[in-house]
């Protein structure tokens, strides 16, 4: 599903237009993001739960150049699963 | 660490807040975005969302294991799961306190950096002051630079009038060579030819060494011979002085000749005025920063960064790069912290620190 699709598929439930659809779930990425950024959960019932895990740095080789690099560390965006979703899907 | 968990409702109550969306319109839009997405993954495998991620199933194939505590092996089945990527500006955001670290070519004496998961946490840590570090290790170079090519200067010039010599010492014997063969005797100027050219070979080399030997000696000879001259027209004048007039006049020139003295300074009082320089230096760059009032030590610059994590806080640094706590309030006024406790993740600098009574010294 692409997403036009996914938009349209919304807006329709929630009575918007698609455009106003897209604003909001640009809203939400952000609403999302500041929470994130103070190392919170945001559980999903039913889904899954978003959180932040920190990346170490680590060495890797460059496979163009050869090279050794160091990648620095990082923090990204962790989706889990919950145990209801999972045992609904499989 | 201090996870929250945030609910639905609350999500869509903060998003109402920035949006100014009503609260009943935010959390119907929340929650019809989540359950579109379940369905959806229900019909397709990928689900992509301009400006939040993509949402994909994915079929984890079974596998072999072991069990941790009986050793025996243990099939894990197949299954589904579901995997969520960020776009990028919600990657960026959650990512800002790192942005500004790119990935760097490692030199091999590097990898030192690297090691196993327990020193990770300090390791991590050293990246930053690594990089920053740099900075004042190449404004100290430039001092000693400055003393090094005059010197590198001697042995350069004693090199290459040697190489002059080896070569023209190689040419005689290579025009002996053709003249010997033409002649009857070849055996016994055979064995002269070839040991010209290693005599003039090693005794280039052992000039050679001798060379870098003697302008070795000779550096520290000349810098000997300097001080000592110094310090004997110092002590002539000295004396001079004192011989050929008065009291007061003697102990005037005596101050005098005391300073003058003072410019025949042995390496140790060299050391020490210059470390009395950098100290006035730091006094100088004290007064760029926001000191901690009644305080008996003076923030000058910075020294280090860390980030805190789960087994690192603020008050480990500080024992960890001043051997005591009690630099804490230093440490929170030079980032304007209110309290010791910060959240896991950011990245603290520590101040280079100067005692307030040395100013005197």
């Amino acid at each position: 599903m692409n997403n036009k699709e996914f938009i349209s598929e919304v807006a329709g439930k929630i009575a918007t237009t698609p455009q106003q659809c897209q604003k909001m779930v640009n809203e939400l990425a952000d609403t999302l993001a500041s929470v994130l950024e103070m190392d919170n959960e945001v559980v999903v019932a039913g889904l899954g739960s978003f959180e932040t895990r920190q990346k170490k740095e680590r060495v890797m080789v460059n496979p163009s150049t050869g090279k050794k690099m160091l990648v620095p560390p990082k923090v990204v965006i962790n989706f889990k699963m919950s145990s209801t979703y999972k045992s609904k899907i499989n | 660490m201090a996870k929250g968990k945030i609910t639905l409702q609350m999500l869509s109550e903060m998003m109402a807040n920035n949006s100014g969306r009503s609260k009943s319109s935010a959390e119907s839009f929340v929650r019809m975005f989540f359950t579109t997405v379940k369905e959806a993954l229900q019909n397709d495998n990928i689900i992509k969302i301009k400006g939040f991620g993509t949402f994909k199933l994915v079929v984890v194939s079974a596998r072999e294991s072991i069990n941790v505590n009986t050793g025996e092996r243990v099939n894990i089945a197949g299954y589904n799961k579901i995997t969520f990527t960020p776009d990028k500006t919600l990657k960026d955001r959650v990512n800002k306190a790192f942005a500004q670290f790119d990935t760097m070519v490692l030199d091999d004496e590097d990898i030192s950096i690297v090691s196993s998961s327990e020193d990770t946490a300090n390791e991590e840590a050293k990246i930053v002051p690594l990089m920053e570090e740099k900075a004042p290790v190449a404004e100290k170079k430039d001092e000693p630079v400055s003393e090094e090519p005059p010197v590198a200067e001697e042995p350069a010039k004693v090199e290459e009038t040697h190489v002059v010599e080896e070569v023209t010492a190689e040419e005689t014997p290579a025009e002996e060579a053709p003249v010997v063969e033409e002649k009857e005797e070849p055996a016994p100027k055979d064995k002269h030819t070839p040991s010209p050219l290693r005599s003039t070979t090693s005794e280039g080399e052992s000039k050679k060494a001798e060379a870098g030997s003697e302008s070795a000696q000779r550096k520290k000879r000349t810098w000997m011979i300097v001080c000592v001259v110094l310090f004997v027209i110092g002590l002539a004048l000295g004396l001079i002085a004192a011989l050929s007039s008065g009291n007061k006049e003697a102990v005037a020139e005596q101050t005098n000749v005391n300073k003058t003295d003072s410019i025949v300074m042995t390496p140790e009082q060299k050391a020490e005025q210059a470390a009395r320089d950098s100290i006035a230096q730091l006094f100088e760059a004290a007064k760029d920063y926001e000191q901690v009032e009644g305080g008996d030590m003076l923030i000058a610059g910075t020294r280090t960064y860390r980030k805190i994590t789960p087994s690192h806080n603020l008050t480990r640094y500080c024992m960890q790069i001043y051997g005591t706590k009690k630099v804490l309030p230093y440490v929170m006024k030079f980032n304007n912290l209110k309290s010791e406790y910060v959240p896991v993740g950011k990245i603290v600098k520590f101040p280079i620190l100067i005692d307030n009574n040395d100013k005197n010294k």
